[in-house]
C-alpha cells in the first residue's frame, strides 16, 4: 500500500483538505510514523497530475492549505483495484492487509470480501505447497510445512479479524 | 459439464437457530472440494443436507440428475451404501466389529456375501497399509488408525462422493496428514469426489478448490487454479 | 432375502460384543429370558402335572357310590380319612374276601390284620417328633411302603391297613369293591385346567415382560448409537430394526436354553415343593408339547416385541438417535380411564350391594391393579415438582425425573403392582384367617366325634373323661336318636340322651338334675324313634315324661332340629336300641395346645377308627400354604423387579456417566453426585410405594367385602410387602449402585470419552 492509495481511500469517503488528510492518515494507517507535510503535498500533487483527484474549491486565501480535494472516477477505480487484488501471501503482510481492511471500511466496501479474497489467495498457495509436498521428498516436505504453517497462521489471523470487523467498522465510523 | 452433486439455496433452521441461510455447494465428479468456515457457521449442516442425511427446509439437492429430497428412506439408504462414503470426526466405527468387518459392513448391508465382502475389504485394506489391523477392534486402534479404517470403509463400495466432516478433527497434525494423504490419494485413484468439511486450512489445502460458509451462507469463489 | 439374512446375522454378531458392558447386557437379557422361559415352561407343565395326579387318583378310586358290589373276588374297604396338622391323611382299612381280591394301586400285597402299607411321607411323620400321637390314629405295624403309583404325590399321607373287623361293618362303615379305579364323575372337565393355566400364563406374562423388557433395555442407548453408525453406512430404518431383532435373538436363544436348564433343575427338586396338599413327582412334570412350543414362541415373540417396542418414539437416524419427547402434563385423563373402569366394575361392592357379581368384581380388581401402571409415570414428575427444591443433589435428580419420567419409573411400576397385589391379598387373608379361628356359631364345639355303636350312660361318661384328659379340652357325650316325624314335613327331630353337663352343651334350660327331661319345640304327647336305615320308618314309641320342661337347642342344631326330647338318663324303652351315634362334643379352651387336634384324633381312633371325627374349627391355618405361596410369589416378582430396577438405574447411570464425570470434575462433591443418583432411584420408589399402599388397602377392602369378612387391616400385612419391596431396592441400590457411582464420578472416566 502506498500513501497515494491511502489518500484515495480516505477521499472516497468524503472530500477533504490536505491537513485533514494527514490527520486521518496518521490515525488509521500511520502507526507510530506520522507523515510530514512535504509528503502530503507531493503525494497530492502526483494524484492531481494523474487525474485521480481534483480540487473542488478554494476557500479564503489561495494556498495549498485551503484546497479541498475530491476523488475522481479514475481514483475510485484505483481504490477498487487495490482492494480487489489480493496481497502476495508473504510473511509480514499484516500491515498491508490491515490497511486494506480499514480502506474497505472507510470506503464503505466489504471488508469481509477483502479477507475472503485474501483467504483464497492463501489457499491457492497452500494447495500448491501441499501438492509439492505430496510429491516431494522429506526435505521438501519439511520446507513446505514451514511455509504452510505460516500461511495457516495468517489465515487464522484473517479468520479472527473477520469476526472483529463489525467492531472495527464502528471504531472507524466514529 | 453438469455437476455431480448440486445443492442450491439451502435453508435450514433448528428451532430459533438458523444453520443455513441460502447455501450452495456444487461438486463435479472426481474433484475435491473443501468447505471452510468458523465453527457453528453451518458447514456440517451443509454436508448433511448435501448427503441426504438432513432434509433442508428449503432449497434443492440434486445428485446425478435426481432430487434427493424426493427419495424415500430406502432409496437414500441405498445411495449411502453404494454411491456415498462417509468419514466423520469420530464414532462411526462399530466397536463390536473388527476393522475388517467394519470395512466390509457396507457391502454386507448391500447383500454381498460375507466371503466376497471380506475379500474385497481385505484387498482394500492391504492397499491402504492396514493389513495388520484387520483383526483389531476399533477400541484397540489409535485415533489415526481408526480414521484410516473409516476411510477404507468409505471407499470399499467404490463410491462417487465421499463426505468427510472434520476427518482429522480429533487427531494430532502428523496423523491428520496421514489420514488426509490417504483419503485424497485413494479418492483420486478411485475417481471419487470428496466434500471435505474442515476449519483447518492445512487440511483444506488438500482440496482442489474450496468454499467458505459464514453465517449459513456459502461463498463460492474462484475455481481451481 | 440375502440382505435380510445378512442383517439378522449382523445383529446376532453384535450381541457377542467385546467389553464388559456389552457382555453384561447380553447376560442380563439372557437371564431375564431364562427366568421367564422357566416360569412359562413350568406353567405349561401344570396341566400334565394335574392330569398325571388326577389319573393316579382315579386309578385308586374306590367309591362305588350307591351301587352295592356283591361278594365275590372282592375287597372290603373302609375309609378312615383324617388330618394331621396341615396334611390330609388318606386312610383305608381293607380286608380281602377272596385270595383274588383286587389290590390297591401301589400296594404289593394285602396287609395282614393290624398291619399296614404306608406312604413315605406318613412313615416319615410317624418317625418324626410327635409321631407317637399320630400313631394312635393308625396303630398298625408298617410292613411296606406304598409305591408312587398309589399316591397322588410324594408328600401325601396315606396308608392301607389290614382290618379284619371291617368284614362285620359292610353296609354300615365299609363296602365291597371288585376293582380299583371307579370313576363316578369324570373329574372336572379338562378344559377347565387349561383355562386356569392360560390365566396363569397370562398373569406371569406381565412381570416376565417387564423383566425381559428391563433386561433388553439395559445398554439400549449404546445399541442405538451403534445402530445409528450402521445407518450412516447405508442401512435403512427397516434394516436397523432387523439388526436389532437379530441382536435380541441371542438373549432369547440363550435364555431359552438356560431357562430349560433352570426348568429341569426346578423339576428335579419339585418333590420337595408342595402347595395346598398338592405335591408332585418330578416325573409328573413335563410340558404339554403344544404349550412348550407356545412357550418358545411366546419368549421369542416377547423379546422381539419388546425390542420393537423399545423403538417406539425413537428414531435411529444416520446422524444419531432422536427421541420424540412426550408431554407428560395435561394428559392425566386417559391415565385415569382404566381406574374409572375398574371403579365402575367394583361399584356394587363399594356401595355394599347385597349380592355382588363375583366375576365382574374379579375383573374389576385385576383392572384396578393394572390401572396403576399408567399412573406411576404421572406420579413421579408430580412428586418431583411437589417436593421442595433444596439441595443441589435434589435439584439434579428432580430435573432428570421431570424430563424423563418414563425411564425413571419403568422398573418401579412393576414393584408398585407387585406390592399392591401383595398388600391386598395379605390383608385379606389376614382378616379371613382371623375370623375363621372361631366356629361360625359360637355355641358349636371345636370338634365332634360321632361314633356308631351301643351306648350306656356309664360308657358315655367314660368317653367324656377320655377326651377331657387332653389338655385344654372340655367334652360332653350324648347319644342321638333320630325321630320319626311326619314324612311330608321337613321337620326333623332328635332324641338326645346324656348327663346334665353334656346336655348343657346342646341346649339351654333353667336347671338340671339327674332324671330331668326337656322338650324342644312341640313334639306332641309322645315321640316315635326312626328305625329306618335309609328311608324313615317308624320304630319304638316313647311317651313324653310328665314334668318335662322346655329347653332350647343351641348352635347349628337350633336351625336344623325343630322338635325333640332331651333326657338325662336312658329310659328302659330305649335301652336296647342303637342310637344313630354317640356324639362327643369337644370345646377347646384358649390355652389348648396346638397338638390338641392330633391327640383328640388319636383318642377317637382308639375308640373306633371308623368313627366320624369332624373338626369344626380348622386344626391348622388353612391360609398358611396360600400365604407361603403368596410370599414366595411376591418375593420372586419383587426380586425380578428389583433386578430390573437395578438394570435400569445402572444403564441410566452408564449413559450419564459423562455428565456425572464432568460434574465431579468441576468440583461437585462426590456426595452430591451420589445423592442425586440415589434420589433418582428412591423418589420414584417412594412415590410408587405410597400409591401401592393406598391402592393395596383399597383393593384389600374390596376383597374383604367380597369374601364377606369384616374390613380390618393388620399393620404387619400392609407394611411387610412395603418393607420387603423397599429393602430390596435399598439393598440393590446401595450394594451395586454406590460402587458404580463412585467409579463413574472418578474423573478418570472422562479420558475414555
Ligand atoms: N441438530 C441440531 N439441533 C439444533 N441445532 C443445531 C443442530 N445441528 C446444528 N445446529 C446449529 O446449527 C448451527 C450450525 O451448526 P453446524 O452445521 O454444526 O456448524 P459447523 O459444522 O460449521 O460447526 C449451529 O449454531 C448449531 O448450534
Ligand atoms: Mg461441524
Amino acid at each position: 500500500m502506498t500513501i497515494a492509495t491511502a489518500f484515495l481511500a480516505l477521499l472516497e469517503g468524503r472530500p477533504q483538505h490536505g491537513y485533514d488528510l494527514k490527520r486521518a492518515y496518521d490515525e488509521h494507517f500511520g502507526g507510530d510514523r506520522p507523515l510530514h507535510y512535504g509528503q502530503v503535498y507531493t503525494t497530492l500533487a502526483k494524484l492531481l497530475r494523474n487525474g485521480l483527484v481534483s480540487v473542488d474549491g478554494v476557500e479564503g486565501d489561495a494556498g495549498p492549505d485551503r484546497k479541498r480535494y475530491t476523488i475522481t472516477e479514475a481514483g475510485v477505480t484505483d481504490v477498487r483495484r487495490w482492494l480487489d487484488e489480493p496481497e502476495k501471501p508473504d510473511q509480514y503482510l499484516q500491515s498491508a492487509l490491515y490497511a486494506k481492511v480499514v480502506g474497505a471500511l472507510l470506503t464503505g466496501r466489504s471488508a469481509a470480501a477483502v479477507l475472503d479474497v485474501q483467504r483464497e489467495e492463501h489457499l491457492v498457495a497452500m494447495r500448491e505447497l501441499t501438492r509439492r509436498k505430496q510429491s516431494g521428498d522429506l526435505a521438501d516436505r519439511i520446507i513446505c510445512d514451514h511455509a504452510l504453517f505460516h500461511l495457516d497462521a495468517d489465515l487464522r489471523w484473517l479468520e479472527h479479524t473477520a469476526t472483529l470487523l463489525d467492531e472495527l467498522a464502528e471504531r472507524i465510523g466514529r | 459439464m453438469n455437476p455431480l452433486l448440486d445443492a442450491e439455496g439451502l435453508h435450514k433452521a433448528y428451532g430459533p437457530t438458523t444453520a443455513l441461510a441460502g447455501a450452495d455447494l456444487r461438486v463435479h465428479a472426481g474433484e475435491i472440494v473443501s468447505v471452510m468456515g468458523p465453527s457453528g457457521s453451518g458447514k456440517s449442516t451443509l454436508l448433511h443436507c448435501a448427503a441426504g442425511l438432513t432434509r433442508p427446509d428449503a432449497g434443492h439437492v440434486g445428485y446425478d440428475g435426481q432430487e434427493l429430497s424426493s427419495l424415500n428412506d430406502v432409496k437414500r439408504s441405498a445411495l449411502r451404501r453404494r454411491e456415498f462414503g462417509f468419514v466423520f470426526q469420530f464414532g462411526q466405527l462399530v466397536p463390536e466389529l473388527t476393522a475388517l468387518q467394519n470395512v466390509a459392513l457396507p457391502l454386507r448391508l448391500d447383500g454381498v456375501s460375507r466371503r466376497t465382502a471380506e475379500r474385497r475389504a481385505t484387498g482394500l485394506m492391504d492397499r491402504l497399509g492396514l493389513a495388520d489391523k484387520a483383526r483389531s477392534r476399533p477400541g484397540e486402534l489409535s485415533g489415526g488408525q481408526q480414521q484410516r479404517v473409516a476411510v477404507a470403509r468409505a471407499l470399499v463400495t467404490g463410491p462417487r462422493v465421499i463426505f468427510a466432516d472434520e476427518p482429522t478433527g480429533a487427531l494430532d497434525s502428523v496423523s491428520g496428514e496421514q489420514v488426509m494423504e490417504m483419503l485424497t490419494r485413494s479418492a483420486r485413484e478411485a475417481g471419487a469426489a470428496v466434500v471435505l468439511v474442515t476449519h483447518d486450512a492445512r487440511v483444506a489445502a488438500y482440496a482442489d478448490r474450496g468454499i467458505v460458509v459464514r453465517d449459513g451462507r456459502s461463498t463460492e469463489r474462484m475455481a481451481a487454479r | 432375502m440375502r440382505r435380510v439374512v445378512a442383517e439378522l446375522a449382523l445383529g446376532i454378531r453384535l450381541a457377542f460384543p467385546s467389553g464388559r458392558h456389552g457382555w453384561l447386557r447380553t447376560a442380563m437379557a439372557s437371564a431375564g429370558v431364562a427366568i421367564g422361559a422357566a416360569a412359562l415352561l413350568l406353567g405349561a407343565s401344570v396341566p400334565v402335572m394335574l392330569d398325571a395326579r388326577q389319573d393316579r387318583m382315579l386309578q385308586r378310586d374306590d367309591s362305588v357310590g350307591l351301587h352295592e358290589v356283591p361278594p365275590g373276588q372282592t375287597l372290603i374297604v373302609a375309609s378312615v380319612d383324617s388330618q394331621w396338622g396341615s396334611n390330609a391323611v388318606r386312610g383305608r382299612l381293607i380286608w380281602p374276601e377272596s385270595p383274588a381280591a383286587p389290590l390297591p394301586p401301589g400296594v404289593p400285597a394285602i396287609p395282614g390284620d393290624q398291619q399296614m402299607y404306608a406312604s413315605p411321607a406318613l412313615q416319615a411323620a410317624l418317625a418324626g417328633p410327635d409321631g407317637d400321637t399320630l400313631r394312635r390314629q393308625m396303630p398298625y405295624e408298617v410292613v411296606g411302603t406304598i409305591a408312587p403309583a398309589g399316591l397322588s404325590g410324594p408328600h401325601e399321607f396315606a396308608y392301607y391297613a389290614g382290618y379284619k373287623r371291617a368284614e362285620a361293618l359292610v353296609g354300615v362303615n365299609s363296602w365291597r369293591v371288585d376293582r380299583f379305579g371307579y370313576s363316578l364323575d369324570d373329574g372336572e372337565p379338562r378344559q377347565g385346567t387349561y383355562v386356569v393355566v392360560a390365566t396363569m400364563l397370562a398373569t406371569l406374562l406381565l412381570p416376565i415382560a417387564i423383566f425381559i423388557g428391563a433386561a433388553l433395555r439395559f445398554g439400549a442407548d449404546t445399541r442405538d448409537r451403534r445402530l445409528a453408525a450402521i445407518r450412516l453406512v447405508g442401512a435403512d430404518s427397516r434394516a436397523v430394526l432387523r439388526i436389532a431383532l437379530g441382536e435380541s435373538l441371542v438373549p432369547a436363544g440363550l435364555g431359552l436354553a438356560a431357562g430349560t436348564v433352570l426348568y429341569l433343575l426346578v423339576r428335579s427338586r419339585s418333590a420337595d415343593l408342595r402347595l395346598f396338599d398338592v405335591s408332585v413327582f418330578p416325573a409328573d412334570i413335563s410340558p404339554v408339547p403344544v404349550l412348550a412350543l407356545l412357550v418358545v414362541a411366546i419368549v421369542l415373540a416377547l423379546s422381539a416385541g419388546l425390542t420393537l417396542l423399545g423403538f417406539r418414539g425413537v428414531a435411529v437416524e444416520p446422524l444419531g438417535v432422536f427421541r420424540r419427547s412426550t408431554t407428560w402434563n395435561g394428559r392425566l385423563w386417559w391415565r385415569l380411564l382404566p381406574l374409572a373402569a375398574s371403579l365402575w366394575l367394583l361399584r356394587p361392592v363399594l356401595t355394599g350391594a347385597s349380592n355382588p357379581d363375583e366375576e365382574r368384581a374379579g375383573i374389576g380388581v385385576v383392572l384396578a391393579v393394572l390401572a396403576l401402571i399408567p399412573l406411576v409415570p404421572y406420579l413421579v414428575p408430580l412428586a418431583a415438582r411437589v417436593l421442595p427444591s433444596g439441595s443441589a443433589a435434589w435439584q439434579l435428580a428432580s430435573q432428570q425425573l421431570r424430563q424423563n419420567p418414563a425411564a425413571s419409573t419403568r422398573a418401579v411400576t412393576g414393584i408398585v403392582v407387585a406390592v399392591t397385589g401383595a398388600i391386598a391379598l395379605h390383608a385379606t387373608f389376614g382378616a379371613a384367617s382371623a375370623r375363621r379361628e372361631v366356629p361360625d356359631n359360637p355355641a358349636d364345639p371345636a370338634y365332634i366325634l360321632q361314633a356308631p355303636g351301643p351306648q350306656t350312660d356309664a360308657a358315655m361318661r367314660a368317653r367324656t373323661a377320655r377326651f377331657e384328659s387332653v389338655d385344654g379340652i372340655r367334652a360332653g357325650t350324648v347319644a342321638k336318636y333320630g325321630l320319626y316325624g311326619s314324612p311330608t314335613s321337613y321337620a326333623s327331630g332328635h332324641l338326645v340322651i346324656g348327663d346334665c353337663e353334656s346336655l348343657r352343651q346342646v341346649a339351654t334350660f333353667d336347671r338340671c338334675a339327674a332324671g330331668d327331661a326337656f322338650v324342644v319345640g312341640d313334639p306332641g304327647r309322645s315321640i316315635t324313634l326312626d328305625a329306618g336305615k335309609l328311608d324313615p320308618a317308624p320304630g319304638r314309641k316313647l311317651p313324653i315324661p310328665s314334668g318335662a320342661r322346655p329347653a332350647r337347642l343351641v348352635g347349628t342344631d337350633a336351625q336344623n332340629v325343630t322338635f325333640g326330647l332331651l333326657l338325662t338318663s336312658t329310659p328302659a324303652a330305649v335301652a336296647g336300641v342303637r342310637p344313630w351315634f354317640v356324639e362327643t362334643r369337644m370345646f377347646a379352651s384358649e390355652d389348648a395346645p396346638a397338638t390338641a387336634a392330633g391327640q383328640l384324633r388319636g383318642v377317637a381312633a382308639e375308640i373306633d377308627p371308623l368313627a366320624m371325627f369332624t373338626a369344626i374349627v380348622p386344626e391348622y391355618d388353612k391360609y398358611a400354604s396360600l400365604r407361603v405361596a403368596l410370599n414366595l410369589g411376591s418375593a420372586v416378582i419383587l426380586l425380578m423387579m428389583g433386578v430390573g430396577l437395578l438394570l435400569d438405574v445402572a444403564s441410566r447411570l452408564h449413559d450419564r456417566r459423562r455428565l456425572l464425570g464432568v460434574l465431579a470434575a468441576v468440583g461437585a462433591r462426590r456426595s452430591t453426585v451420589i445423592w442425586s443418583v440415589l434420589l433418582q432411584a428412591f423418589v420414584p420408589l417412594l412415590a410408587g410405594l405410597a400409591l401401592a399402599i393406598g391402592a393395596g388397602i383399597g383393593l384389600g377392602a374390596v376383597l374383604m367385602r367380597l369374601s364377606q369378612v369384616p374390613v380390618t387391616f393388620d399393620a404387619a400385612a400392609v407394611l411387610a410387602p412395603v418393607a420387603v419391596g423397599s429393602a430390596l431396592v435399598l439393598a440393590t441400590t446401595v450394594g451395586v449402585l454406590l460402587p458404580a457411582a463412585r467409579r463413574v464420578t472418578s474423573t478418570e472416566q472422562l479420558r475414555y470419552e
